[in-house]
């Protein structure tokens, strides 16, 4: 299916993505290294914060550039770039997690390296956890709306949902975030 | 803090670790040689890509491995027979050990002469 | 030579869990190339976190492998360097001074030192500890003809490692308890 919607206008970085993706598809893989490095944090972002596990989250990064390598014809500019990243990055992590879980028992709840320096670290934990028990798509609707600042309809773009799932995803979602932070909570 | 503001900090972006682009171009790059590898005729990798490209092919045939699947099962396996290694050295030590304090407990190994045969560490 | 023994409450201790870790657990390991080069034979292992995951979805979640995966859960590394030489007193026992070095200072202590008279062997285990909290193990293992540094970071039973000694399915003779 193909990625019709751009997300949000950024003219400047859309001009740059556009002259690197022509180079890229030119052959060129110093601007196709260089596309990486643009977007990296993105793709890596949201696979670490899925999957919790460093290693696996590095595997999945790699594996949606090297998918972006091999597709960059298909891509119609520097704009749709970003979506459809996110939309790859997004599949993939579904997929890896419901293979995860009938892979390994370990419930791999792993803790970045620093916690941010405004969030309070036992909350911040509790709430990842919380999030790891969120199905995977759930879990995706979850971070898309609060990590990227997506509108309903975008995560419906990129995760093939029709808008009222992605609505009772986010619904049910939070309410079960909630009553398991309260369930955490210290008395 | 509301939950909303609780997401946002916990959902901050993170990095990958250093060097994370040249290895996804050094990916590339191996993936295009490999591919150009199978092609036929002699490449600058020689026979280990062959090799390699040729025993992908056979287990795509036989059992429906994709190359990257078989890539992710020879590293995992190869990784799980060095963990395994690894705590097969640390157990025997660690019983050679336990097997000695004990034998040094039950005072079979302490003779009566040695000052200080049994005594806490530390 | 006297056997000497430093008892510990070892059974208390080896029941002791082990908190999870940061970096600081791991040793630097010095370059033993020149060891490696002399000995009939190596045993170099060095899995991060990374590779344990990797390995720990390949275990099966029943019998030992389970008890494996128990183990390798909270585990940030594990690092082995083993040498068995053909003949004794190949190498030179300032090869580990580095090692031991590291392993007076900063947050390891030393655990437990055995030495055996039979086979002259020396086994010493550390502990990395940050005030009460503990999280890295090392092992040096020395014998006229081998050479062993264990170092595993993370959190582990050691117990629990003791006791998976024979069930590994995978014979291997270093000469540890010759």
């Amino acid at each position: 299916m193909a990625v019709t919607a751009p997300t949000r206008l950024d003219p400047g970085r859309d001009l740059r993505d556009d002259r690197l993706l022509r180079a890229a598809r030119a052959g060129d893989l110093d601007a196709f290294e260089a596309l990486v490095r643009r977007h990296q944090r993105r793709v890596y972002s949201l696979a670490y914060h899925a999957v919790r596990d460093e290693g696996l989250a590095e595997e999945l990064a790699q594996d949606v550039f090297v998918q972006l390598h091999a597709h960059l014809d298909r891509l119609e500019s520097g704009r749709h770039l970003v979506a459809w990243l996110r939309r790859v990055t997004s599949h993939r992590v579904i997929d890896a997690l419901r293979v995860r879980r009938h892979v390994s028992s370990l419930e791999v709840v792993g803790e970045p390296p620093v916690d941010p320096p405004r969030a309070d670290p036992l909350a911040s934990r509790l709430l990842r956890r919380a999030l790891a028990r969120l199905t995977p798509q759930a879990r995706l609707v979850v971070m898309l709306r609060y990590m990227d600042d997506l509108a309903p309809t975008e995560i419906a773009e990129a995760l093939d949902m029709s808008l009222n799932t992605v609505k009772s995803h986010l619904r049910r979602g939070l309410a079960l975030l909630r009553a398991r932070l309260q369930e955490g909570r210290p008395s | 803090m509301n939950l909303e503001g609780r997401l946002h900090d916990a959902l901050q972006p993170v990095d990958p670790p250093a060097g994370f682009a040249r290895r996804v171009r050094a990916r590339v790059e191996r993936d295009a040689r490999a591919a150009r590898a199978g092609g036929g005729g002699a490449s600058a990798s020689g026979w280990r890509s062959w090799m390699a490209t040729a025993a992908a092919v056979l287990l795509l045939a036989a059992g429906g491995f994709g190359y990257r699947q078989y890539e992710q099962r020879r590293d995992a396996l190869a990784a799980r027979s060095q963990v395994l290694l690894a705590l097969q050295i640390t157990s025997r030590a660690l019983e050679t050990v336990h097997r000695q304090v004990v034998q040094a407990d039950t005072g079979a190994n302490a003779p009566r002469n040695d000052a200080g045969a049994e005594g806490d560490e530390r | 030579m006297n056997a000497k023994v430093w008892r510990v409450g070892l059974a208390a201790l080896l029941c002791a869990s082990l908190a999870a870790s940061s970096q600081a657990q791991q040793l630097k390991l010095p370059d033993m190339s020149r060891l490696a080069a002399d000995a009939k034979e190596v045993v170099d292992v060095s899995v991060d976190q990374a590779l344990l995951g990797l390995a720990a979805g390949f275990l099966s979640g029943t019998g030992d492998d389970a008890a494996i995966k128990g183990l390798l859960n909270g585990l940030k590394g594990i690092y082995v360097k083993s040498f068995e030489f053909d003949r004794p007193n190949a190498y030179d026992p300032a090869a580990l001074d580095d090692v031991r070095r590291q392993l007076s200072t900063g947050g390891w202590t030393r655990l437990v030192t055995t030495r055996s008279a039979k086979d002259n062997s020396d086994v010493g285990v550390y502990l990395f500890r940050e005030g009460d909290k503990t999280g890295g193990l090392a092992v040096l293992v020395t014998s006229p003809r081998d050479l062993t540094v264990v170092n595993i970071v993370g959190s582990v039973d050691l117990e629990q490692l003791r006791q998976l000694q024979g069930k590994f399915g995978v014979p291997l003779d270093l000469g540890v308890d010759k």
